[in-house]
């Protein structure tokens, strides 16, 4: 009975708050006859598509707005586009929900917007949404991360899998290619966690046999679940190199504990993101490296490939953002 | 004969202590960093936040309702803590910035509250929409960026210790024992048993079971804040996205402790012991370094054994 309760807890919770996020965001739903109208005139307006003094509209879908990165994105797309004459930009938050995320999809869609830039949430659980674009005519670029559906016109992003090599090989100079070290992943099953764990293995657990992976658990992208975390390590490997970690939140909580712990000296934590708040800890030696990922760049390029599009020319299939390292040397730079 | 029924009586009234401890030896055994100080007091340091608000939600199950807003509730704590001291940096006074974030927390509970003690509805569906609401404000409020806490006063809350005991747990138990008191020698104790073992009665022998349920909503929300500032100190920053589900961990603790969701019964000492459960469960996986995938699985196999066994050992005694 108790844990019948519970789970009934747990189901009308899910399916209330997903319908709430599906509310909040999204501009009010097309009611039926709007769509008709929208979708008609869309069709009209697909034949000829010279660059005509019409309004291009953009919806935008971002997995989630409470996490800096993904923010940091949708303000870039936001600032560039009010910057243009004739674009605007809906900008949708997923709140971290793919079935919310699909929604919006569908929404804008239904409103017949001429584009759509995807942040997907998870690589496989929009792939869908991209099946409904393509079935709608309507072109898909996403942004940041990939769906496995490669159906999209485009893709504006940087290679998780070269910010784990640039983690793994700096932390191969900085222990000498020996030790014990810890993986903090982020959201199982998302593209940043196996792309970033896939270059930390390519570039330092593969090639260095004296190094030692005695920890390979994940903190969800949270500071306070990788705080946790990190406790419990630095009790259990005394000997312990390095904490590397997918993300700047969680490494930011590991630095936490690190530095509760005493172990500053010997333990490094890195991240990736190069948020304001690691930089800053990257420049005053806490936190020995994080990478840069080029949000802006990640955003308008997005936006710049979206209405190349909407205008007929064509694009190359990935635009590659680079990464760049920060230390302690380039720290300022990044701030 | 009676060596049986000793040993039944023995397993229902410290069923779960046994567990707890049957875990302990078994992660001991299996990692030798597990009985270290360190690790225990990390332990303690850890269950804290989720403790205090299992000893809100106890009173809120043992009246017969249900809260399941406090992970909002948690995070709209942190953003107020950040925006306070963002306001008023430069002094060191963090007095105000941890009173207003545990004023607001009560009065969106007592929002909830009223809304079950006087508009009658669902308590799921009431906390439901704050649990929305709340973490809608926790957005705006901080326009969806966590607060950076630098303030080293504040941080002394969730980091500190006095000897080599962590803060956040002293908090805890402090917290623990005047709820123990209030709930077992206090007229009001009697009248949260009394409301959600027959709330008719209750009525008919004269209690105001609707300031009961307000009160019992206005502590959740009081302790709501606690935790939250206590969580936000600890990892340094007010976000707004932190502690979704921790409305699940503290419920399981209060179940798996012995509290019924139907009302009536319950007992602080169970959710103390529920609430070591699940930080002990959290505390080995790492320790042990199961895989991430299988974590849940496990987890949710040790809360539904752990309630089994406890609901079994009870059912036998009648």
């Amino acid at each position: 009975m108790k844990k019948k309760l519970l789970g009934v807890v747990l189901a009308v919770t899910m399916v209330v708050s997903l319908g709430a996020c599906g509310k909040s965001n999204t501009e009010t739903p097309a009611t039926e006859p709007e769509v008709k109208e929208e979708a008609a005139e869309q069709e009209s307006e697909s034949t000829p598509k010279a660059s005509s003094d019409k309004e291009i509209v953009i919806g935008v879908c971002i997995k989630t707005l409470s996490d800096e990165f993904p923010r940091q994105i949708a303000d870039a797309i936001e600032n560039a586009a009010a910057g243009m004459d004739n674009v605007k930009v809906e900008i949708n938050d997923a709140q971290a929900d793919v079935a919310t995320q699909l929604e919006q999809v569908e929404n804008l869609i239904a409103k017949g917007v001429d584009a759509i830039i995807l942040n997907p949430q998870e690589a496989d659980g929009l792939n869908t949404a991209v099946e409904a674009c393509v079935a709608a005519g309507i072109p898909v670029i996403e942004c940041n991360t990939m769906t496995s559906n490669e159906d999209y016109n485009c893709y504006v992003g940087s290679s998780d899998v070269v910010s784990g090599r640039m983690q793994g090989e700096f932390i191969k100079e900085a222990i000498g290619g020996k030790g014990q070290i810890a993986i903090m992943e982020g959201v199982m099953g998302q593209t940043g966690q196996i792309n970033r764990l896939k270059g930390v293995y390519e570039s330092l657990v593969d090639v260095c046999p004296d190094v030692e992976v005695v920890a390979e658990q994940t903190a969800n992208w949270q500071r306070d679940e990788a705080m946790a975390l990190a406790e419990n390590w630095i009790v259990t490997y005394p000997e312990l190199k390095a904490i590397m970690c997918q993300n700047d939140d969680m490494a930011l909580g590991a630095l936490e504990a690190v530095k509760n712990a005493g172990k500053q000296d010997s333990i490094l934590v890195v991240g990736v993101d190069a948020i304001t708040e690691a930089v800053e800890a990257v420049q005053s030696g806490e936190l020995a490296c994080t990478v840069f990922q080029d949000a802006v760049g990640q955003g308008e390029g997005a936006l710049n490939a979206a209405i190349a599009i909407v205008n007929g020319e064509t694009v190359e299939k990935t635009i590659d953002i680079p990464f760049v390292l920060v230390t302690k040397e380039n720290a300022a730079d990044y701030l | 004969m009676s060596k049986n029924i000793n040993i039944s009586t023995i397993f229902r009234k410290f069923g779960l202590v046994i567990i707890l401890v049957c875990m302990c030896i078994l992660v001991g055994v299996l990692s030798p960093s597990f009985f270290t100080a360190t690790n225990i007091l990390n332990v303690f340091r850890q269950v804290s936040m989720n403790g205090i608000l299992a000893i809100g939600m106890t009173f809120v199950l043992i009246t017969g309702n249900i809260d399941i807003s406090v992970g909002s509730l948690v995070a709209v704590s942190g953003v107020i803590v950040g925006k306070v001291l963002e306001s008023i940096s430069g002094t060191t006074n963090v007095f105000p910035a941890v009173l207003a974030a545990i004023i607001v927390c009560t009065c969106l509970s007592l929002i909830s509250g009223s809304m079950v003690a006087f508009f009658k509805v669902p308590p799921m569906i009431a906390t439901l929409s704050m649990m929305t609401i709340a973490r809608g404000m926790a957005l705006v409020i901080s326009n969806g960026q966590p607060y950076i806490l630098r303030s080293k006063m504040f941080a002394v809350i969730g980091k500190g210790s006095i000897g080599a005991f962590p803060l956040p747990a002293l908090i805890f138990i402090v917290t623990l024992i005047i709820f123990w008191v209030v709930l077992n020698m206090t007229t009001f104790g009697r009248k949260v048993y009394a409301v959600g073992g027959n709330i008719k009665a209750a009525t008919a022998s004269g209690i105001n079971c609707q300031r009961v349920i307000l009160t019992v909503y206005g502590l959740m929300g009081a302790l709501s804040g606690l935790s939250g500032i206590i969580l936000a100190s600890r990892i340094g920053s007010g976000s707004p996205a932190i502690a979704e589900g921790y409305e699940m961990d503290a419920i399981a603790a209060c179940v798996i402790g012995g509290t019924s969701t139907l009302g009536g019964t319950g007992k602080l000492q169970g959710t103390l012991l529920g609430v070591l459960i699940i930080g002990l469960i959290s505390n080995a996986l790492s320790l042990l370094n199961i895989n991430s995938y299988w974590q849940q699985i496990v987890k949710g196999l040790i809360i539904a054994f752990a309630v089994i066994i406890d609901t079994y050992t009870k059912a036998k005694r009648g």
